[in-house]
């Protein structure tokens, strides 16, 4: 790869808060597992072709694929979320009982060949693969399935680091044994009924870990990540890069790369004049703004991947408690000003209400619950006696987050209210969303992406009352009736995927929003990926998700 | 900036009590950085703790489907488990301690231990400011004399006319500049960080030139200068104005000396001249110079690191802000410091020692 | 009548730390040939009196760039007082969502990317930058001062303990010192103000120590003490006019220092807040049209520039005239 510098890049102003994409440190931590409905196959009980062929294996083309990353602590460790850079280490390094490609939506097999469920739901019997190596050459047991997921489970285990926030934890309080029958064979015995356990294994959490790994480091294991990846772990430098060799013995198939390097690039102008010049290979943190100019450069390819997170304008009832006027403010955003100006054209319009349309249970039926309508949202305002209403809106200082704050602001002006505006790094935001008395919790601006493309995701953390979302962040919990909304979201997760689940969630959506309208949706978008014209074979759908597979990928 | 005038390098006879009284200000003032430090680490510690918000905010996170309970369950233990449940008192006690026993702690975010971490950042960021400053001076040295040989002609004021703008240019807009010249249109040099990611660096020190040595590994040195220019050079040239300023009037000033009448009539050529009484003039107000600037320099590196993706002790620094990482801010600032005020002492040193009349300062 | 000790300091290479403080006007009518009053031998009016005349006197705005950057820095301070009152357009509204270019109508300067008039925003943009140099300046003149003419005035252990604190004041990385401030009260024209004018007292308290130390030996002052002075008096009304010359030489200079260092810190995002205009902001929202839209970058950028390279050049004039010997 040529060091120089070609093409024109466009600037981007010097983001010097740390990394913007810490704020989706906050929102996919919010995001993080999650639900899934089942596949046909699970009924099957499991398919012994995980059906992925293998790679072109053997020495391929070699050489060195660079992706470009918010920032890394040199820390990688499922149990321990730092960074969207080290998250995606963990992803080259280790591989779960399941995976979920992004390409489809559904967990297929992976370290675990096959798997049975009871009938009440409760116990999933896991039966793991032969022969899989790790890549410090110990065997793949029920051993070390029991040592990695117990660590998530249990909040004393001793080779968790200091505040370690255990990416499991939920489906741990809901496990009720987790034990080995044989060398091969995991049980997993449930409190209640959760369909969405195979995806949540799929999940950067439950990637395993060789035992005799954790046992040499224990809690200095994320400086030494072993697991049975396409890449293995060779240097981490803090704030700088981590650099992955390919593992020689993965099961799918040697990459063709022979070695990976995540690099922190955070400037915005930095990343796009370094995938000109190819410094940089590939990368989903390309600012927007750069997209036209990119699209038409023939030394880089921008990739089209569906929308997949949400751009949330959150709204604190406690704060502003009258139906009406949340309502109003609802139906004053121009949300195809934000889409373009914000957004610069990368994204749509929320049709789906909560859902995305990357994600099962998209229902455009929602379309109206986010329509913009001046001369309604000012009818209410007045019905309300709110008119000059003063409001705080506070947003993060990266990426489309100002932007869209300036419009909304304006928005709101238009409709009759008053509005002051804060800008915060994204690197404390997270904790002035918590803060209920801060000045500017009216109306918060926030993303809500998910590692894991399901409704319970989105629509079961927003909108459940005793969620972050629902407590602290926006008071749903104060309101009446809220509890029935809990329930039917339990319900509704656990119903297989189908027309039903997604009638479901679309009924819970159309409720949360015209009795509560706690949360307006802004747009739908994706994390803009854009890859060197010669690169081949990433996979871009989970790169967009902020996902890294980069196991077929050759430069 | 206060420069001080410009000293002659004679040494006048000096009596043996003058001598120790300096030696004995030197004392004095070595005694006085200590303080200074233990203040520093106080003041910060107490404004990192005065910053709204909390490092167990973010790190308890919401993670998956957590209720709000639980999420608050999950700050209380990483509260404790970092100490930070203590009364003030007792953890600044504890910091001190530490301190005294040079422990500087870990990140809050991933246990890295502080150390390593400047160990990472540092080195960089002193290789940036010290080819930074050799580069400022070169210019400006040579800048310098050449306005002042040429004084009152359209050369003397269109050098000090660009001077004066080059040094009023934020270096954010430069370095924008320099990137999209050099990198872009010319193609000339690299824009991204410290070495190519193609390159297997393992740093022993760190620090390149001397890894490359130790390690046997020349081809290091190439694409690193490579890498090096185009940062070094922007902040360079933010420096080199003041540095021909002070060239300027300093050789202007001794041009007009008698000793310098003297030696010319002697026969020496105009350059010797230079070399020879001018320049041995100027360097100390440059060194001064070159010491306030650094202080600066190592702490606003911050958006040189930003612009070219350099990783340094200034990102470290803010980073370490904004995520309230206490251990982070309170070591990077600290390190900060030690090297400013150090320079700092050295540079007054060589003042005293060269020129008695600034001996109370 | 002049004291005539041989203190002219337009002849030789008298040493200026040694010059007694007389007042400029009686060396400079023993130079000219006429009396303070303007009047030669014969009672003639010699002297020009108009203001241009005294500066010119006073030796101010002589050469061609600082007579230019004079100007231009009066004329960006009133543009930033009355600027927004002529200019009707506003800067915050957004128009439409289209980006207009030069010349369109009702918009000399076309708008940026949320439709907001350009020239609207560059006229009220003015105000953040000036407000924060200004006020900057003046806090760090009024602390810098303030303590450097005490410390030099009382020395012993007063003295000690006031410059070790400039020297903590100065060892602190000022960088941190702005993100503390703005990671406590926000980002804004109040937390730069203080960062800035803090980050840059020690220097002016160190000159401001260094001339009072040498002023308090002279005999003046020794004198003033002795006849009863009280301190406030002493450092006011003796100290600090003979020490004005020079220092005010150098908070001109900090002026430009400020400019730029408030000028690098709003365009990190660290001063006043969208949607209020603001140069520094304007230039970092504007990077990223440079291609599709320089003027969005180059307008701010070039006019930012300007301010403090006229800083600059006006200080140095300053100097050259009140301080020609370069003690500061």
């Amino acid at each position: 790869m040529p060091d120089q510098s070609q093409g024109t890049p466009a600037l981007h102003p010097a983001e010097p808060q740390v990394s913007r994409r810490t704020v989706l440190r906050g929102a996919s931590v919010l995001g993080v597992g999650a639900g899934f409905g089942l596949t046909p196959l699970l009924a099957a009980c499991g398919v012994a072709d995980d059906g992925s062929e293998k790679s072109g294996g053997g020495s391929g083309k070699g050489g060195t694929l660079t992706l470009a990353i918010d920032s890394t602590s040199a820390v990688n460790d499922p149990a321990f979320y730092t960074t969207l850079g080290d998250w995606m280490a963990v992803d080259c390094i280790c591989r779960g009982l399941t995976f979920i490609s992004f390409e489809s939506n559904e967990p297929t097999p992976d370290l675990a060949k096959s798997w049975k469920i009871s009938d009440d739901q409760l116990t999933y019997t896991f039966t793991l693969r032969d022969g899989v190596k790790f890549h410090d050459g110990t065997t793949l047991s029920s051993a070390d399935v029991l040592a990695t997921l117990n660590r998530q489970f249990d909040p004393e285990n001793k080779t968790l680091p200091k505040g370690a926030s255990r990416p499991l934890a939920s489906l741990g309080n809901n496990v009720a044994s987790l034990t080995a029958e044989d060398d091969l064979t995991v049980k997993l015995v449930l409190k209640a009924p959760d369909r969405t356990v195979l995806a949540q294994l799929s999940d950067i959490g439950g990637r395993i870990i060789s035992k005799a790994a954790l046992d040499k480091y224990g809690s200095g294991i994320g400086k030494h990540l072993v697991g049975t990846g396409p890449f293995k772990f060779a240097s981490a430098t803090s704030g700088q890069s981590i650099t992955l060799e390919a593992f020689d013995d993965f099961r799918l198939g040697r990459p063709p790369i022979d070695r990976l390097v995540l690099r922190q690039v955070q400037d915005p102008s930095a990343i796009v004049s370094s995938l000109l010049s190819g410094d940089v290979s590939a990368t989903q943190f390309t600012p927007y703004s750069a997209v036209e100019q990119l699209k038409s450069d023939p030394s880089v390819t921008v990739h089209d991947t569906k929308e997949g997170f949400d751009a949330i304008l959150m709204i604190d009832a406690r704060r502003v408690p009258e139906l009406k006027v949340r309502k109003a403010i609802n139906l004053a955003i121009d949300r195809k000003a934000i889409v373009q100006q914000a957004f610069f054209g990368v994204g749509s319009e929320p049709d789906g209400y909560a859902i995305p349309p990357a994600q099962n249970g998209y229902d455009t039926g929602l379309a109206d619950l986010s329509t913009k309508n001046l001369a309604q949202a000012k009818k209410l305002l007045k019905e309300a006696g709110a008119e000059g209403r003063e409001l705080g809106l506070m947003a993060a200082s990266d990426s489309w987050h100002p932007k869209a704050a300036q419009i909304v602001k304006q928005n709101l002006e238009d409709a009759g209210f008053k509005v002051k505006t804060t800008s915060v790094d994204p690197a404390s935001y997270f904790s002035r969303l918590s803060d209920g008395k801060d000045d500017y919790h009216d109306l918060m601006i926030w993303e809500r992406n998910s590692y894991v493309p399901d409704p319970n995701n989105m629509v079961g953390s927003m909108a459940n009352p005793a969620g972050l979302y629902g407590s602290t962040i926006t008071g749903l919990d104060t309101l009446d009736g809220v509890d029935t909304m809990a329930e039917d979201l339990l319900e509704a997760k656990n119903l297989p995927v189908g027309k039903k689940r997604t009638a479901a969630y679309s009924k819970i959506q159309r409720r949360w929003a015209e009795e509560y309208m706690v949360i307006a949706m802004l747009a739908c978008s994706t994390n803009l990926v854009v890859s060197g014209a010669d690169v081949k074979g990433i996979n871009t759908a989970a790169l967009g998700n902020h996902r890294c597979f980069m196991e077929k990928a050759s430069v | 900036m206060s420069a001080l005038p410009l000293p002659r390098l004679r040494r006048p006879h000096r009596p043996r009590s003058e001598r120790v009284d300096t030696l004995w200000a030197m004392f004095r003032r070595l005694l006085g950085i200590p303080v200074v430090l233990f203040a520093l680490a106080t003041l910060v510690f107490i404004a990192m703790r005065l910053l709204p918000g909390s490092p167990t905010a973010s790190l308890a996170g919401g993670g998956t489907n957590l209720t709000a309970a639980e999420i608050a369950q999950n700050e209380a233990r990483a509260s404790e488990a970092l100490g930070l449940d203590q009364p003030l008192l007792t953890q600044y006690g504890t910091y001190l301690d530490n301190l005294v026993h040079l422990r500087f702690g870990e990140s809050f975010f991933g246990s890295n231990s502080v150390l390593s971490l400047l160990g990472d950042a540092l080195p960089g960021t002193i290789e940036l400011t010290l080819a930074a400053m050799t580069v400022a001076v070169l210019l400006g040295v040579v800048t310098g004399v050449v306005a002042a040989l040429r004084k009152g002609t359209w050369i003397d004021t269109t050098t000090r006319t660009v001077a004066t703008v080059s040094f009023s240019l934020p270096w954010f807009a430069l370095g924008v500049i320099a990137i999209v010249v050099f990198g872009v249109w010319l193609r000339w040099l690299p824009v991204l960080g410290r070495l190519p990611s193609s390159l297997d660096y393992h740093p022993t020190t760190n620090f390149v030139l001397l890894d490359a040595i130790l390690q046997n590994r020349f081809e290091l040195v190439g694409p690193w200068i490579q890498h090096l220019i185009l940062p070094a050079t922007t902040l360079a040239l933010s420096m080199a104005g003041y540095i021909t300023r002070i060239v300027r009037a300093s050789v202007l000033d001794v041009l007009g000396d008698d000793f310098v009448r003297t030696a010319r009539m002697k026969g020496l050529t105009e350059s010797a001249v230079i070399r020879r009484h001018v320049l041995r003039n100027s360097w100390l107000p440059i060194v001064t110079v070159l010491g306030l600037q650094f202080g600066s320099l190592l702490g606003g590196s911050v958006i040189t690191e930003t612009v070219f993706s350099y990783g340094g002790v200034g990102r470290l620094l803010v980073q370490g802000v904004l995520q309230r990482d206490y251990p982070v801010v309170q070591g990077a600032a600290l390190a900060i410091a030690l090297l400013f005020v150090l320079v700092n002492y050295a540079v007054d040193m060589l003042y005293m020692i060269l020129d008695p009349r600034i001996r109370k300062g | 009548m002049s004291d005539g000790t041989g203190s002219d300091p337009g002849l030789g290479t008298t040493d200026a730390l040694a010059a007694a403080p007389v007042s400029g006007g009686a060396i400079r009518s023993a130079r000219r040939g006429w009396d303070r009053d303007g009047r030669d031998r014969d009672g003639r009016d010699r002297e020009r009196r108009g203001p241009m005349a005294k500066l010119r006197r006073l030796g101010i705005g002589t050469s061609w760039p600082a007579k230019v950057s004079w100007v231009f820095l009066v004329a960006i301070v009133l543009v930033a007082l009355a600027g927004p009152l002529l200019i009707s357009a506003d800067p915050v509204r957004q128009t439409s969502s289209a980006m207009l270019p030069f010349g369109s109508p009702g918009h000399l300067l076309g708008t940026d990317d949320l439709g907001r008039d350009e020239l609207a925003r560059l006229v009220h943009g003015a105000r953040p930058l000036l407000f924060v140099a200004f006020a900057s300046t003046a806090l760090a003149a009024v602390i810098g001062i303030g303590v450097g003419l005490l410390a030099g005035y009382a020395g012993g252990v007063v003295e000690q303990v006031l410059m070790r604190a400039v020297d903590l004041a100065l060892a602190f990385p000022s960088i941190l010192l702005v993100i503390l401030l703005v990671a406590a009260a926000g980002p804004g024209m109040a937390s730069l103000v203080v960062g800035v004018g803090v980050s840059l007292a020690p220097g002016l308290a160190r000159l401001a120590r260094a001339l009072a130390a040498r002023e308090t030996a002279r005999d003046y002052i020794v004198a003033a003490r002795l006849g009863g002075t009280r301190t406030p008096r002493v450092l006011v009304q003796e100290i600090l006019p003979n020490i004005a010359g020079p220092m005010v030489a150098q908070v001109v200079m900090t002026l430009s220092v400020a400019a730029g260092f408030a000028a690098g810190l709003s365009y990190l995002g660290l001063g006043i807040q969208p949607p209020t205009p603001d140069w520094g902001y304007m230039v970092q929202a504007g990077q990223e049209f440079l291609y599709s839209a320089p003027r969005l970058v180059v307008l701010p950028a070039a006019l930012t520039l300007m301010f403090v390279v006229a800083c600059n050049f006006v200080g140095d004039d300053l100097r050259d005239a009140l301080d020609p010997k370069g003690t500061a």
